[in-house]
């Protein structure tokens, strides 16, 4: 336990500033992952504005129009956004807190002290079971004090979830 | 659990005389009276309704109905009382109620956040106080009808009690407690001046019904074509302004009445409002009320910052109110919410100010802007809110064939939108001190809000494209208590660092010490205390 702490803490004294990039990044099969879940998404939304047109609830133009954005977003979402959110999308974890980044067209970065964190959920969705994929949620006092890791390998994430309850389990003072 | 050594056992056969010993007991059998009164008050506006509604087919039958509504109430509320039980230790209140499933609840009073003491009219008269004690991760335990000197007694104790544990006095033991009747000194923070209520309609419930009145006044005035000088002989010009009078007078008492009403409500719910801190200074008192009496007492501790609201249009007669932000019920759900306790309501401003920095002397410290580029974005987004409203607004006149209205509806939107605007923009701010945090926010209610900084849980920073090309960041701490996250919009990037540089500081530096009130520092797994106390040290 001891030599998986010092692997992920980079440094032992408190840096000038916590609000840095994290350092490491998810597995790339997420990238897989999100892609299909866009993929999935847009081909629902199509179908349904097809099964509408075709039962003429809509007029022809509104038909293009859905049929024309949903083809776009699935497109968008299955060849861009996977590889922009991987890029995006790290975590790192310091002897005194948790650090994640995520976002699409906001970046967003998140730090828990370990002080604070209340318990490490992790949790796989079908289309995460397929890649062999887990999402760990590190919840705290506030509900939006509330970090999630998308998209980790499996025993990474099993590895990192047992890690932080050990970490953080040492201190106590949830903050209320 | 209890750190504190017991030099006395305390065996359950010695029952000090503050408690009803350690049997249950009902109830005062007093609520009997109470019952029926409380659901006959409840019927008098749907009485009131139906007699308005003028004579039904069927006369009187129509009050069938309700009637036995009412009985069927009242027979509960009785029901509830005869299967209702309570005891007292010294280590809980206990409750065991319901009629078909049995529940017992008990609020351990080494847990006890607040206790609450109403007493409505009725109950007022017969001597008798509701009790709500709030615990720790659990629902709020109801003692509906125990004798006022029982309650203040039970008030005291439970507080009094969560006190000896914080201050960790080995001398004094648990059961060795005062009777209720003894009142500490206190230090008084806050009490209401009736003349304050004269704040209370200035409300912007109140401002729009002014508004919507005075318009639906100059409507029918326009209507009627009063100015229309040509018009002669057909109506007499002496009839169209007694219209008008009319009209005005309508419209005078409709305002009279809901600043009667506004000022009376403000007066029967705060009257006598008192906001007081006990000698420890560890908890808080806020007492109010003219027929039905509150007094809510809560743990300092469980108080991790005060907000200064000023809102419209009572700011711009100069009043402000204060509310406490205090840290969520609930240790184990996350998605607890936290809450609010009012230490202020309308008052004016210099007053507000001066309770909230004598919960928190750093209350005072002066907001610095959060720069330039916040103010240039919040102008820049409420004109294009504005512009959007605005051509929604003509879009929509055109549409009705009303464009005079629309583009008059759109030019009022769009200077509306400017102006809140400004007010963001202007009242937009922070300041970081020792271990405080204050963020002020807000157009319609500017929110001055001061946090500990040791109650936050997590810091986040989010950025757009545009924010990052700005350099500034939107800083984001989420708290345990009061909103649950706090922002600070559009500040520099570097300073959004040193900010959370320091809060984390403070964050690590108050785990490593013991708790202010020396309670030791509670693991959250205990299944992982092996691991645990091999790391610790």
């Amino acid at each position: 336990m001891a030599e998986q702490v010092s692997d992920t803490a980079h440094e032992l004294a408190p840096r000038p500033t916590v609000l840095r990039e994290p350092a490491r990044r998810v597995s790339p099969r997420a990238k897989w992952m999100w892609a299909l879940s866009e993929l999935i998404g847009a081909v629902i939304g199509a179908a349904i504005v097809t099964f509408v047109w075709s039962r003429d609830w809509i007029p022809d133009f509104w038909f293009h129009l859905g049929f024309g954005f949903f083809v776009l977003e699935g497109l968008l979402g299955a060849l861009v956004l996977p590889w922009w959110r991987y890029k995006v999308h790290r975590w790192e974890v310091t002897d005194d807190a948790v650090h994640t980044q995520r976002g699409r067209f906001v970046v967003e970065r998140r730090i828990a002290p370990m002080v604070r964190i209340q318990t490490v959920d992790t949790e796989r969705g079908p289309l995460a079971q397929l890649f062999g994929l887990s999402t760990v949620t590190v919840t705290t006092a506030s509900a939006s004090g509330e970090l999630k890791i998308e998209g980790l390998d499996r025993a990474e994430a099993d590895d990192l979830a047992q890690q932080l309850t050990v970490l953080a389990a040492v201190d106590g003072g949830d903050g209320t | 659990m209890a750190e504190q050594p017991d030099p006395a056992p305390a065996p359950e056969s010695v029952a000090p005389s503050a408690d009803a010993g350690h049997q249950w007991s009902r109830l005062s059998p007093r609520m009997l009276l109470v019952h029926p009164v409380r659901e006959i008050v409840r019927f008098v506006p749907v009485l009131v309704g139906l007699f308005v509604a003028g004579s039904g087919s069927d006369g009187f039958g129509r009050f069938v109905g309700p009637l036995l509504g009412v009985l069927v109430a009242i027979v509960a509320g009785v029901g509830r009382w005869f299967t209702t039980t309570y005891r007292l230790t010294p280590e809980a209140v206990e409750v065991r109620s319901g009629l078909f499933s049995r529940k017992q609840h008990t609020a351990a009073t080494e847990r006890v956040r607040s206790v609450d003491v109403t007493a409505q009219p009725v109950q007022r008269v017969l001597g008798l106080a509701t009790v709500k004690i709030s615990t720790a991760g659990q629902d709020a335990l109801d003692l509906d009808g125990l004798p006022a000197e029982e309650a203040a007694d039970l008030r005291s104790r439970l507080l009094h009690h969560a006190r000896q544990l914080a201050a960790e006095d080995p001398t004094v033991a648990p059961n060795d407690v005062p009777t209720g009747h003894e009142t500490p000194p206190e230090e008084e923070l806050y009490r209401l001046r009736p003349k304050w209520a004269l704040y209370a309609p200035f409300t912007l419930g109140g401002l729009l019904a002014a508004v919507a009145v005075l318009g639906f006044g100059l409507n029918v005035v326009v209507e009627l074509d009063l100015w229309d000088s040509t018009l002669s002989g057909a109506v007499d010009s002496v009839q169209r302004w007694g219209i008008a009078a009319a009209v005005a007078v309508l419209a005078a008492v409709v305002l009279v009445t809901c600043v009667v009403l506004s000022i009376s409500t403000y007066l029967t719910s705060n009257w006598g409002f008192r906001v007081t801190r006990d000698a420890n200074g560890r908890s808080l008192h806020i007492a109010r009320g003219l027929l039905t009496t509150r007094s809510q007492s809560l743990e300092i501790a469980r108080v991790r910052g005060v907000e200064v609201r000023r809102g419209i249009p009572s700011r711009w007669v100069g009043a402000a109110s204060v509310r406490a932000v205090t840290s969520s019920t609930d240790t184990t759900d996350a998605a607890a919410t936290g809450s609010h306790a009012t230490l202020c309501p309308l008052s004016p401003l210099p007053v507000a100010e001066a309770t909230a920095a004598a919960l928190y002397p750093e209350a005072r410290t002066p907001v610095e802007s959060n720069g330039t580029v916040a103010v240039r974005r919040r102008y820049a987004r409420a004109a294009f809110g504005g512009v959007l409203l605005a051509a929604a607004a003509v879009g929509a006149g055109r549409w009705f064939d009303h464009l005079t209205l629309g583009l008059v509806g759109g030019g009022v939107l769009l200077v509306c939108s400017v102006l809140l605007g400004h007010a963001r923009a202007r009242n937009l701010g922070h300041a970081l001190t020792r271990h405080h945090l204050v963020s002020r926010t807000g157009a319609l209610t500017v929110a001055t809000t001061l946090l500990e900084q040791d109650a936050t849980v997590a810091v986040a920073t989010r950025q757009t494209w545009f924010q990052k090309r700005a350099g500034v960041c939107t800083l984001q701490v989420a708290t345990a208590g009061g909103g649950e996250s706090y922002r600070l919009l559009d500040i520099p990037t570097h300073r959004a660092e040193e900010i959370a540089d320091e809060v984390l500081r403070t964050v690590r530096e108050s785990a490593r010490a013991r708790r202010r009130d020396g309670s030791p520092v509670r693991p959250n797994w205990a299944a992982t205390s092996a691991t645990a106390s091999a790391r610790t040290g």
